[in-house]
């Protein structure tokens, strides 16, 4: 790979600072001087206890939000320069998927925004469709569909122009945990398959690690980088993974370093 | 089955009821008169035999349907030209807080003036009875329209508009794909209440004047033919019946056109 170009990160946070002011949320300061690079092709995820500002960094990042201090690239750009170049897709907490479009309409979703032609539109979206396991359901309504399964409608989407970055806010969140555990392991398949960067909020140690390639944790408000936890463990990983010695080691760790902030 | 067999029968049943007991209260008023009669002619202004309303409407068939197609139709052309003004309305107050601001109030006020207090006025400038007919069963519609879409177009989440926004869309396009399918069923909400609403005003700008129409008929009704309430009620009937077609037509073009509301979903045949 050319070495300028890996040397330059998917996304660069250089002592990002945001303080919330008026109505919008509670006022003062959200976070603190944030730093951290996110090289291509890296699976990250921000942890830390509720209010410590993971989604506004995704936010941020995603150009939803704008910082009050700090430096910010996405793709080397600007973050509204990145969002208008559809440099990322977004998986929000809830699925946002639209009743009165199909499964298959609601994946098109973004290529009828970018004027794709109509029939590139449906291949690629029933393409996406079958990576994520609903080739079946293509003509089905989200209310017809379980969560899990909405949420895989959600990635599709996300992934249906091909950004190179994945924003997911806490996707599983509202899922039972042996749903949440087999949408890690296609996640995970997805990830390798698109060599995506993924950016992750999660509220869960275990999801956290087991996904990862590194663990942001992040201080209660202001949020800060507490500690960055690399995950050592072998990709693929898979329900072995989650037997294994150093997977719990590494989970206690991430628990250590949320402790510690209590 | 079962269920498309009651949703006929109890229906059914329950007019059969309705006009039991309508011919035995009429009976109790009208048993030993002789009818023409002033005392006969008294007692059925009071409540006409069923029987004798259908019979009145089967002799007037002709000039009462005539009648209530002139009245559905100019009703029906106002309320398709309010809606289409109401929803232009609600978009470009959407769109412009200022307008909105400066709009509102008088929208409000302008359905303070009833009708009645309405028509003449408007009669004055207008001088036509059908085009008086159109533009207050216009006047009726567009408000519902209007605040009912407003609201369904500001009713998106945040997170579906985060979403547009992260691709990049134009606010055309968080427009068409977004908040005006939200509005559609705020629209029909709207639809049903102007369905009604369009009918009765275009009716009472007839009650006060006219050549044609339901208003005209049941005005004439009431004053040339004294004991006629037979007629009177089966005018009165058919007024209703209209009605309920209207609100039934609107009720059917929403399924049609609305069908993921909750209220129409059907399960997928998988299991859920």
């Amino acid at each position: 790979m050319n070495s300028v170009l890996s040397s330059t990160p998917a996304i660069s946070l250089h002592e990002v600072s945001m303080r919330y002011s008026g109505p919008t949320g509670p006022a003062g300061p959200a976070l603190a001087d944030v730093s951290l690079d996110i090289a291509p092709g890296e699976f990250v995820s921000l942890i830390g206890p509720s209010g410590c500002g993971k989604t506004t960094l995704l936010r941020l990042i995603g150009d939803l939000l704008q910082p009050t201090g700090g430096q910010l690239r996405v793709q080397g750009k600007p973050p509204d320069v990145a969002r208008r170049h559809r440099d990322y897709g977004l998986v929000p907490q809830a699925p946002v998927l639209y009743d009165w479009r199909t499964v298959l309409k609601n994946v098109e979703l973004p290529l009828e925004i970018m004027r794709v032609p109509p029939a590139e539109r449906r291949q690629r979206a029933a393409a996406l469709l079958a990576l994520v396991g609903l080739a079946e359901f293509q003509g089905h309504y989200p209310w017809q569909l379980s969560g899990g399964m909405q949420q895989r409608v959600s990635i599709a989407r996300a992934l249906s122009f091909r950004p190179a970055i994945l924003l997911m806010d806490e996707p599983f969140g509202a899922l039972d945990e042996m749903t949440r555990e087999r949408l890690n392991g296609e996640l995970l398949t997805i990830w390798r398959e698109t060599q995506t960067t993924i950016v992750f909020v999660t509220h869960s140690i275990a999801e956290a690690v087991f996904l990862s390639t590194r663990v942001v944790v992040m201080s209660p408000r202001p949020g800060r980088v507490a500690h960055i936890v690399p995950i050592d463990l072998p990709y693929p990983r898979a329900m072995t993974t989650r037997e294994d010695p150093h997977y719990f080691t590494l989970i206690s760790a991430v628990r250590e370093h949320l402790r510690e902030m209590h | 089955m079962d269920r498309a067999r009651d949703s006929l029968l109890v229906p059914a049943a329950t007019i059969l009821l309705l006009l039991v007991a309508w011919e035995g209260i009429a009976y109790l008023r009208l048993n030993g008169l002789q009818e023409g009669t002033f005392a006969y002619r008294q007692q059925q202004s009071y409540l006409p035999y069923a029987h004798k309303v259908l019979q009145a409407y089967l002799a007037n068939a002709p000039s009462f349907l005539d009648a209530g197609l002139v009245t559905l139709g100019n009703a029906f052309v106002g309320f398709l030209i309010g809606a289409a003004i109401g929803y232009a309305l609600a978009l470009l107050m959407s769109r412009s807080p200022w307008v909105a601001r400066s709009f509102y109030l008088y929208i409000v006020g302008s359905q303070m003036v009833p009708v009645i207090a309405l028509a003449p006025i408007l009669y004055g400038i207008i001088r036509d009875e059908t085009i008086l007919k159109i533009t207050v069963a216009a006047y009726l519609t567009f408000f519902p329209v209007t605040v009912n879409v407003l609201r369904g177009l500001q009713s998106v989440d945040p997170p579906a508009l985060d979403l547009l926004h992260s691709y990049a869309a134009t606010s055309w396009d968080v427009y068409r794909k977004l908040r005006m399918p939200a509005s559609l069923p705020f629209l029909f909400n709207a639809l049903k209440i102007a369905s009604t609403g369009s009918l009765i005003g275009a009716i009472v700008t007839e009650l006060m004047g006219g050549n044609k129409g339901l208003g005209v008929l049941i005005l004439s009704l009431q004053y040339n033919t004294y004991g006629a309430s037979d007629k009177l009620w089966a005018l009165v009937i058919e007024v209703a019946v209209i009605g309920m077609l209207f609100f039934g037509a609107v009720t059917l073009a929403e399924r049609l056109l609305v069908p993921w509301q909750a209220e129409y979903r059907r399960p997928a045949r998988r299991t859920r």
